[in-house]
């Protein structure tokens, strides 16, 4: 059932003009990585690389590309109505959310981890420690299927799941996580810079994150499954919004 | 009577005391209904809460108050009871991008049928689909694309069939093809009901009625009783001729009409039996030498019957 489910839901992201805006997301990285290349300035290209990956992948591809495909997913079918041909089947609610989610995830990660790979192509002349680029790759997957598991959940709770997401990427995040310590607790950037941080095993002149893994871990983990399953009893609960009687 | 047994002989359709509201608004009022066999027609105006009742029975929204059960059992929270039930919605929307074919089979498999194929085979085949099946449902026609959305809620042989207005935007030999496909499934024992706006429709395929009007059950039962209650209420027709306080002086000397009322430069005619009454027009301003300019009847729109029906009760 998950791959009937996830074939349509896959082709249904694919047919729509969002490719085009999620592929010029993923090369956002790009530019700024053969700019260091051709400028030669001498600086440390293991940290620059870092903070490139770090500020550009993980701090805002990574979260618009998830939050694109995240609330899309589900919340496209509940706009437009095509919900009800899964819905109203004999299927558990888990599975429907599992299958969309996994979708979300493995597109959201596709993207990713190209941005992530072609900046660390470009940067290979410059000699760079290749360990930084695959706790990238790593960190940006588990960060795809934390981001996605949010916002799956955030489109079928709210018709305005793309500004809820928005909102909680820049004010959340962007602001209140980097201002009040406990907030970090609740970004997903933070989880997912631990885990890079974690792998990369870096100085921490070089890239350090402000959580250490095993708070990362933990906290990725239980927010993952809290929203799947919030996800699939918000499902489970669910009532047409279209109100005409 | 065990619960199985209860269950097993329970009515596909049963409606207790339901209600439901948004905010304050009052969609649907109280409502007790039952659905048999064969096919029946919701009928009512836009705004009735026809469609917010099909949500209702298809688990889709909750009653805020009263019980809704399909074969005895509540739809709602029980994905078991989509293997017995077919539901065609009626917003347009499809997965354009997939084949016809395509569509039904996911549906099809979607219910997990053993042999898919075959069962998307034989539903588009009912749906008169065939030559169409390989083409996108994006290129489809508002009809085309209806039939492939009855093929998708009939693919899994279901016991109760319901369809929310699924003649909106048909043309006529669409119409008369979905009539057909109807009455075909309920020969062969499905339980259909469907909503419609339009008397017309309910009339030529379904064989019991439920009238619904400002969210409240107005009548139910056999087509021709509720069309002879619409037929033979009250009427009023405005008639303009060269004399109306003669013509109205001979009107009313006739059964078929109930009283007049004389109002500045137009007759207001009332009777119960409106073909009657047409009849009668002419024939009296012949023999009476004299002309007519205007007949209008007044309440024949849909709503003015459905509020007749309402306040009869």
């Amino acid at each position: 059932m998950i791959g009937i489910i996830a074939g349509i839901t896959l082709r249904q992201q694919l047919s729509t003009g969002k490719v085009i805006l999620l592929v010029l997301l993923a090369l956002l990285p790009l530019p700024v990585a053969v700019a260091f290349v051709l400028a030669n300035s001498g600086d440390n290209p293991d940290e620059f690389v870092a903070g490139l990956l770090d500020r550009v992948v993980i701090l805002g591809v990574l979260p618009i590309i998830a939050l694109l495909i995240g609330t899309g997913v589900l919340g496209n079918d509940v706009q437009d109505g095509t919900l009800s041909y899964i819905l109203l089947k004999p299927l558990k609610r888990s599975v429907i959310v599992l299958s969309k989610l996994l979708v979300a995830t493995i597109l959201t990660a596709i993207f990713v981890i190209a941005s992530t790979i072609g900046t660390g192509l470009i940067m290979s002349s410059e000699d760079i420690a290749p360990r930084i680029v695959v706790a990238f790759v790593v960190a940006g997957v588990a960060g795809s299927l934390i981001y996605c598991a949010w916002f799956v959940f955030l489109s079928l709770l709210t018709g305005r799941a793309f500004i809820a997401g928005l909102l909680y990427i820049f004010l959340w995040e962007g602001v209140i996580s980097e201002i009040f310590r406990g907030a970090r607790y609740l970004s997903v950037r933070q989880y997912t810079r631990g885990i890079a941080d974690w792998i990369a095993d870096q100085p921490e002149d070089v890239f350090d994150a402000r959580m250490g893994a095993v708070t990362a871990i933990i906290a990725a983990t239980i927010v993952t499954v809290a929203a799947t399953w919030l996800a699939t009893r918000q499902l489970e609960n669910f009532e047409v919004r279209d109100q005409s009687a | 009577m065990t619960s199985e047994e209860a269950v097993a002989v329970a009515p596909p359709i049963e409606l207790t005391k339901v209600s439901r509201w948004y905010g304050d608004v009052v969609a649907v009022n109280d409502v007790s209904l039952r659905v048999g066999g064969g096919i029946t027609g919701l009928l009512g105006p836009n705004g009735a809460g026809k469609s917010t009742i099909l949500n209702m029975l298809v688990g889709l929204l909750e009653p805020s108050e009263g019980e809704v059960r399909l074969f005895g059992e509540s739809a709602r929270r029980n994905e078991a009871i989509y293997k017995r039930l077919g539901f065609v919605s009626e917003r347009e929307a499809v997965y354009d991008f997939l084949s016809a074919r395509d569509f039904v089979r996911a549906m099809a498999r979607l219910q997990a049928l053993p042999d898919p194929d075959s069962a998307a085979d034989e539903a588009i085949g009912i749906v008169g689909l065939r030559e169409a099946q390989h083409r996108r449902l994006g290129e489809f026609s508002k009809g085309m694309r209806q039939r492939a959305k009855i093929a998708a809620g009939i693919v899994h042989k279901p016991d109760l069939l319901i369809l929310d207005e699924p003649f909106t935007g048909t043309d006529p030999r669409q119409r008369l093809q979905l009539m057909q496909v109807l009455e075909k499934m309920a020969a062969g024992g499905v339980a259909i009901l469907f909503s419609s706006h339009i008397l017309e429709e309910v009339a030529q395929v379904a064989n019991s009625v439920l009238v619904l009007v400002a969210g409240r059950l107005a009548a139910s039962g056999n087509y021709r009783e509720i069309r002879k209650l619409m037929t033979t209420r009250p009427h009023t027709i405005r008639v303009s001729s060269s004399d109306d306080r003669r013509l109205a002086a001979h009107l009313v000397q006739n059964a078929t009409v109930s009283g007049v009322e004389l109002a500045a430069e137009r007759l207001l005619v009332k009777t119960n039996d409106l073909n009657s009454c047409a009849r009668l027009l002419p024939r009296v301003a012949q023999a009476e030498g004299l002309r007519l300019y205007e007949v209008v009847p007044l309440d024949l729109s849909l709503e003015s019957v459905f509020s007749y029906l309402v306040d009869r009760r």
